[in-house]
């Protein structure tokens, strides 16, 4: 009875029911954009710091991340690979062996990490086949190595080159090794490019002296924002001879850039949203003066004051709800169109982006947890704000308000 | 005469012209602030910049920063350093041997940026003296000391009075190597840097790589940061062989940050005003829907549209010029509480990251004046579609209404 009253004044004056309604969406739209540019940049930087290579979740021997040496490596046996394979959130998995090498070409030296990477496991799961800039993908049994882009570029090498390698192999054996370029890969991360070497996995195992081990196995999930999951519940399948790490703990640095942009972020949206919401309180309080007539003669009819502050609750509380889908439904496309058409920043921004390794782009966001999340917030402001003309009404002067 | 029927509406609808003053207030306090925190995030890692990292201005060999290639000189830095100390503006000057180089321990081996210094100098350009945790600065080792941090300590599982072999490339290109002993450990509390960074005696390594006198890196601390740009520019023209770079120029991306920043600062003050203008129009709309029936009365009794029109328009200008200097105060106010307790950031990660998580607002007093001059366009902008509304009323039927 209550909601068809409500339901019903809302329709019975459009205009102003049209300007709340305005009120509400843009603040929905307004926030939700400024969020989803946001949370797009994190997932940019998370995705080319650490989904092109790191990978979300990884599996080590216990203690390699503190001590990355030939030593920490594990043995790729049976049992660790079928525990990986029957967790469900888990797709694949690609194991690798990663070293710091000097690399010797003919005009200068570079320290660089040396990776023996499974080539198929790589492109089927990272497609870093089609990383392959110049020259030619890796085959597994080759005895050649793909560079980095930018690594090429300071050693002043390209196809066809000989690289000398030079590194500590397993137990302090010394490890050398002489390899033609068969390619050169790029990555969205110039970081990556100047630092990194790939030698078929087999090839690096000879190198290094290590028969059927590796450093590091990655891990590639169904959704990746389960790898906090994945490395709770395979950590304590595998038990204590083993690390596994989210990317999180892989890379710290990244998680704490986030965290500090997000809280210098909420203080903007701290100050958006109190805007916003007085926005919101002055539109109520201009309806409300409008109705104190409407209101007065409905309270000297007999209209129980509650039950009347119980509809005006209930038509701000609909014109917020649709208010906040509307805003939704809007905002929408105008993320949708920024996901698949980010904008790119121009020569000079794309440079600052590239040093910290971020591909150059804002690439907006459509987690529709976003779209939940601001719209609610919105909806819980208005509907906290509504409770203003409760205490109005409550207060209201008949006589006094039907004259006027 | 409209002025003074406008300006009488105002105070006849008190709570109605409170909320429009308010809003407007509101709003500008909002954009002000958005605007000085902005700043005061940018300040505080400039400061970080300068004091740790970069100083105000470097001199080197134009390419030695892309390869540090050690053939790549600044000759006699040393004599060149004692000039630049003569300056009133400098504070201190340190003059560096720096190679990439290859870090041994009994354990692994991992490459870092190794720093060729003076100590005393040092001590006062990045205060790095002040940061010793383990050890001491430079003293109680008699040959070769080095100084690492806790970062490198720990990841090369070494300690004070460890042994750490340095493998370089000297000014030939031929690979050298000598032993330090670890005299101290520092901690600057940003990690990026101390994962990079070891110093030594310019004195060991330049016997090391045969470079007696001259140096790669010449850092200038002044006493004053908007020195740093005229100075360098000073210096390069005396040494057109050499690049002398300001610190915004050296540290990746920091130029374009901080002309990034007033964009960013745009952007985020355009959304707050995007919001503002529709609380605004929304609130004079719902007065002039409001004032149906009394609008309607005057245009009966013969007063003209335009006049309508520009009776609302001025009415809203009032009501933002009574906001306007009402948020101006709030946002001095603010500001200047915020800039001496600063606004902690407690949760945030930036004492990883290498800068204190205490932020503090400032602004320039011209940025008042611009942020003001927006938001007093934008309320007059958004007071015109009301005002249009109020045109279209046809009196008869107005007067009609309940």
């Amino acid at each position: 009875m209550l909601l068809k009253l409500a339901w019903r004044n809302i329709w019975r004056n459009k205009s102003r029911t049209i300007i709340t309604l305005v009120a509400v969406s843009v603040a929905v739209i307004l926030s939700v954009l400024m969020m989803s540019a946001k949370n797009g940049v994190y997932e940019n930087m998370i995705k080319s710091l650490i989904g092109d290579f790191t990978g979300f979740s990884q599996v080590h021997a216990k203690g390699y991340w503190d001590d990355k040496t030939i030593d920490n490596s594990l043995t790729l046996d049976k049992s660790i690979l079928s525990e990986i394979e029957n967790l469900n959130l888990i797709d694949g998995y690609s194991p690798r062996i990663e070293n710091f090498a000097l690399i010797v070409s003919d005009s200068t030296t570079k320290g660089a990490i040396v990776i023996g990477a499974d080539l198929d496991r790589e492109k089927h799961y990272n497609s870093l086949n089609e990383r392959v800039a110049k020259g030619e993908y890796l085959e597994p049994n080759e005895q050649q190595v793909m560079v980095g882009a930018g690594l090429a570029e300071y050693l002043k090498v390209d196809i066809g080159d000989t690289l000398v390698l030079l590194s500590q192999g397993y137990h302090g054996s010394s490890a050398a090794g002489k390899y033609a370029i068969k390619g050169i890969v790029k990555f969205g991360s110039p970081e990556l490019s100047k630092q990194l070497v790939f030698l078929p996995i087999k090839e690096a195992q000879a190198f290094y002296g290590v028969q059927n081990r590796c450093t590091n196995i990655i891990l590639h999930l169904g959704d990746n924002n389960d790898a906090q999951l994945v490395a709770q519940q395979l950590g304590s399948k595998l038990g204590e001879n083993y690390e596994v790490m989210d990317w999180e703990e892989l890379a710290p640095n990244l998680k704490n850039m986030i965290a500090t942009d997000k809280v210098e972020g909420y203080v903007f949206m701290f100050i958006l949203y109190m805007v916003i919401s007085f926005g919101l309180f002055g539109t109520m309080l201009m309806m409300l003066s409008e109705r104190k007539h409407e209101f007065g003669v409905l309270v000297a009819l007999g209209m129980k004051r509650l039950k009347l502050a119980i509809i005006v609750w209930l038509e701000l509380i609909i014109i917020s709800i649709l208010g906040a889908i509307v805003g939704c439904v809007i905002a929408f496309p105008i993320c949708t169109y920024f996901y698949y058409n980010p904008i790119y920043f121009a020569d000079d921004m794309a440079d600052i982006y590239e040093d910290f390794g971020i591909e150059a782009m804002i690439q907006f966001s459509l987690d529709p947890y976003i779209f939940i999340q601001q719209g609610l917030i919105i909806l819980i402001i208005s509907i906290v704000i509504g409770v203003f003309p409760f205490i109005k009404i409550q207060r209201l002067d008949a006589i006094k308000e039907m004259r006027a | 005469m409209i002025f003074k029927v406008a300006w009488r509406n105002i105070w006849r609808h008190k709570v109605r012209s409170l909320v429009v003053i308010i809003a407007i207030a509101l709003g500008l306090w909002a954009g002000v602030f958005s605007s000085a925190f902005t700043q005061g995030m940018m300040n505080q890692k400039i400061e970080s910049v300068i004091r740790m990292e970069m100083s105000h201005f470097q001199i080197h060999q134009p390419k030695f920063r892309d390869e540090y290639q050690s053939k790549l000189l600044i000759k006699n830095g040393l004599s060149i350093q004692q000039k630049i100390n003569k300056e009133a503006t400098v504070i201190a000057s340190s003059g560096r041997i720096v190679g990439m180089v290859m870090l041994g321990s009994a354990n692994t081996n991992g490459s870092v940026k190794l720093n060729g210094i003076i100590p005393s100098d040092e001590a006062i350009v990045t205060e790095l003296d002040q940061k010793i945790i383990e050890g001491a600065y430079f003293e109680g080792v008699k040959r070769n000391p080095i100084l690492i941090s806790q970062k490198i300590a720990e990841k090369y599982k070494v300690d004070v009075k460890s042994k750490i072999i340095i493998t370089l490339q000297d000014i030939n290109g031929e690979i050298t190597a000598g032993a330090f002993k670890v005299v101290g450990i520092y901690n600057t509390k940003n990690g990026m840097y101390d994962e990079m960074n070891v110093f030594v005696k310019r004195s060991d390594i330049a016997k090391l790589l045969v470079i007696e006198d001259n140096v790669h890196e010449i850092a200038v601390l002044l006493n004053s940061h908007d020195l740093a740009e005229p100075m360098a520019t000073k210096y390069q023209n005396a040494y057109p062989e050499l690049e002398v770079l300001p610190w915004m120029d050296l540290s990746t991306g920091m130029r374009m940050m901080i002309e990034m920043m007033d964009t960013y600062t745009l952007i985020i003050v355009g959304i707050i005003l995007i919001a503002l203008m529709f609380s605004i129009i929304n609130t004079m709309l719902m007065a002039v829907l409001e004032r149906v029936k009394e609008i309607g009365m005057l245009m009966s009794i013969g007063m003209s549209k335009p006049k309508v029109f520009f009776m609302i328009l001025i009415e809203t200008v009032c009501l933002t010029f009574l906001g306007a200097p009402l948020g101006l105060l709030l946002s001095y106010t603010s500001i200047t509480y915020f800039g001496h307790a600063g606004i902690n950031l407690g949760s945030a990660a930036y004492q990883d990251l290498g800068f204190s998580n205490i932020i503090y607002p400032s602004l320039k007093y011209g940025e008042y004046i611009d942020v003001s001059i927006m938001v007093i366009f934008m309320a007059i902008l958004a007071a015109i579609y009301p005002a249009i509304k109020a045109l279209r009323l046809k009196p008869v039927e107005a007067i009609r209404k309940i």
